[in-house]
């Protein structure tokens, strides 16, 4: 979680936001959408589905999506 | 000496990636033609002078990259579709023909049954709006710089504006100039630096006024809806090319500013009354997710992503020959952007949210001629009664 946070401080040029907050309305920057996406797959070496990511909100919703891209598949 | 230059792209081009990489490719020189991306998807063609072929090369490497980038996978989202898209049949062409006068590069001249067409969309578009109470607003052609910059027009769309010139108000400047200008018939090198920096544009789209005139105002809780219709300039080097990519081209507009609710219900009101006025003209058409050409600049991928996945570009797209395609016009919402940029605020709700519904007067003309050829036996009854009354009422 502490990452995802890091992640969309940095990219959105805001300060620290808590877990869950709205990242827009904190002033994320709807134009850094992607950045954000692409730096999240590179870290978590996940494959982020466009609309999964676009109705993910808040740092928490983020993280957990992304916690449920790395859990393995069933065979 | 002409030279072809191949790109191999990173995988193969969705349907999406192949039209943003031609239609924006364009911007790269103004002696690039004939762009193509082979069937298979995988490589990406284009023709321009030798000289010019190493460094447009890479430029369009990094275009190609930058688009299929921001597209990923992502698909169109249709949300409406003609009937006549079903079966779509296709009697004209795209070429100017009688009535239709090139004047130059992105300017054409109208006349006869043409400029009957013409008159006919922007009374018919004009008679879409009486599903609201709007409020007109005749617009100037110019739009000074400032307010263009608000609009972020010079960092999004700087390739495609047209600044309004004129020589600095110096007797020396302009007794110089008109020296110069005695015998020549084009304009001489040395004219540019003798032009003042412009304090104005030719407007890009009408709905810009629409902001700077409710600039610092609070709206009432309801919103409020206008009808403007203007003149509009695009610069689209190569791109232009008949009536399809004009440089000087007419727009009718109507504005929605209010709430997110408000503005973005009006927008799904609109796709079905649009949808229905389609399907009256018998257009194979859709109305599907888009997104602007924003220029190569860092942020257009991510610009992009955003207006896909959110959804907040629609625009009218009208099946024309070679199964090539035409935005006839567009659904858009700009989220606040606008009610911050100009400090306009809707009572006890914040900043203004905004949508526009944009329609491009002559790619109606040439989406219908295209589709239903030029001998009105062929179209569909309504129009072509509403253009025999108009000639007889001329006649009267």
């Amino acid at each position: 979680m502490e990452r995802v946070i890091q992640l969309i401080s940095q990219i959105g040029g805001i300060g620290s936001v808590t877990p869950d907050a709205g990242i827009y309305e904190a002033g994320f920057s709807s134009v850094r959408v992607l950045e954000l996406l692409l730096a999240l797959e590179d870290e978590f070496r996940v494959s982020i589905p466009d609309q999964d990511f676009m109705a993910a909100r808040t740092p928490r919703e983020i993280f957990g999506l992304v916690e449920r891209l790395q859990e393995p598949k069933p065979a | 000496m002409i030279r072809t230059v191949t790109i191999p792209l990173q995988e193969s081009a969705s349907d999406m990636a192949r039209e943003e990489i031609v239609k924006q490719v364009a911007h790269l020189s103004n002696s690039l033609r004939n762009p193509r991306i082979s069937a298979d998807g995988s490589k990406f063609e284009f023709d321009v002078p030798e000289e010019e072929a190493e460094d447009t090369k890479h430029h369009a490497q990094h275009l190609c990259a930058l688009i299929q980038r921001s597209l990923r996978n992502l698909k169109r989202k249709v949300v409406y579709r003609t009937r006549a898209l079903s079966r779509p049949l296709i009697r004209g062409t795209t070429a100017p023909g009688e009535g239709i006068f090139m004047a130059g590069r992105g300017q054409v001249m109208l006349e006869g049954m043409p400029l009957q067409l013409f008159r006919y969309f922007d009374t018919a578009l004009a008679g879409l709006e009486k599903h609201w109470t709007t409020q007109e607003l005749l617009t100037p052609t110019l739009i000074p710089a400032d307010v263009l910059a608000k609009c972020d027009y010079f960092r999004s769309f700087p390739n495609t504006v047209t600044f309004a010139c004129h020589l600095e108000p110096e007797a020396s400047v302009i007794n110089r100039f008109r020296a110069r200008h005695e015998k020549r018939t084009t304009l001489d090198r040395e004219a540019l630096a003798d032009m003042a920096t412009p304090e104005a544009c030719l407007s890009p789209a009408v709905c810009y006024h629409v902001y700077h005139r409710n600039q610092g105002l609070t709206l009432p809780p309801e919103g409020i809806a206008y009808s403007v219709r203007g003149k509009c300039f695009r610069y689209e080097s190569s791109n232009m090319r008949e009536l399809t990519r004009l440089w000087d081209f007419t727009m009718r507009e109507l504005v929605f500013l209010g709430t997110s609710e408000s503005v973005l219900e009006e927008r799904e009101r609109c796709v079905q009354i649009i949808g229905q006025f389609l399907d009256d003209l018998g257009l194979a058409a859709e109305i599907r997710t888009a997104s602007d050409p924003f220029y190569i600049a860092p942020d257009a991928s991510s610009k992009t992503y955003f207006q896909l996945t959110a959804e907040t570009k629609y625009e009218l797209s009208a099946l024309l020959p070679d199964k090539e395609r035409l935005a006839i016009g567009s659904l858009n919402y700009h989220t606040d952007f606008f009610g911050r940029a100009f400090d306009i605020t809707v009572e006890g709700a914040g900043p203004a949210h905004s949508s526009c519904i944009g329609f491009g007067l002559e790619r109606f003309v040439c989406a219908f001629l295209a589709q239903h050829g030029n001998d009105p036996s062929n179209w569909p009854d309504a129009v072509r009664t509403a253009l025999v009354e108009e000639s007889l009422e001329a006649l009267d």
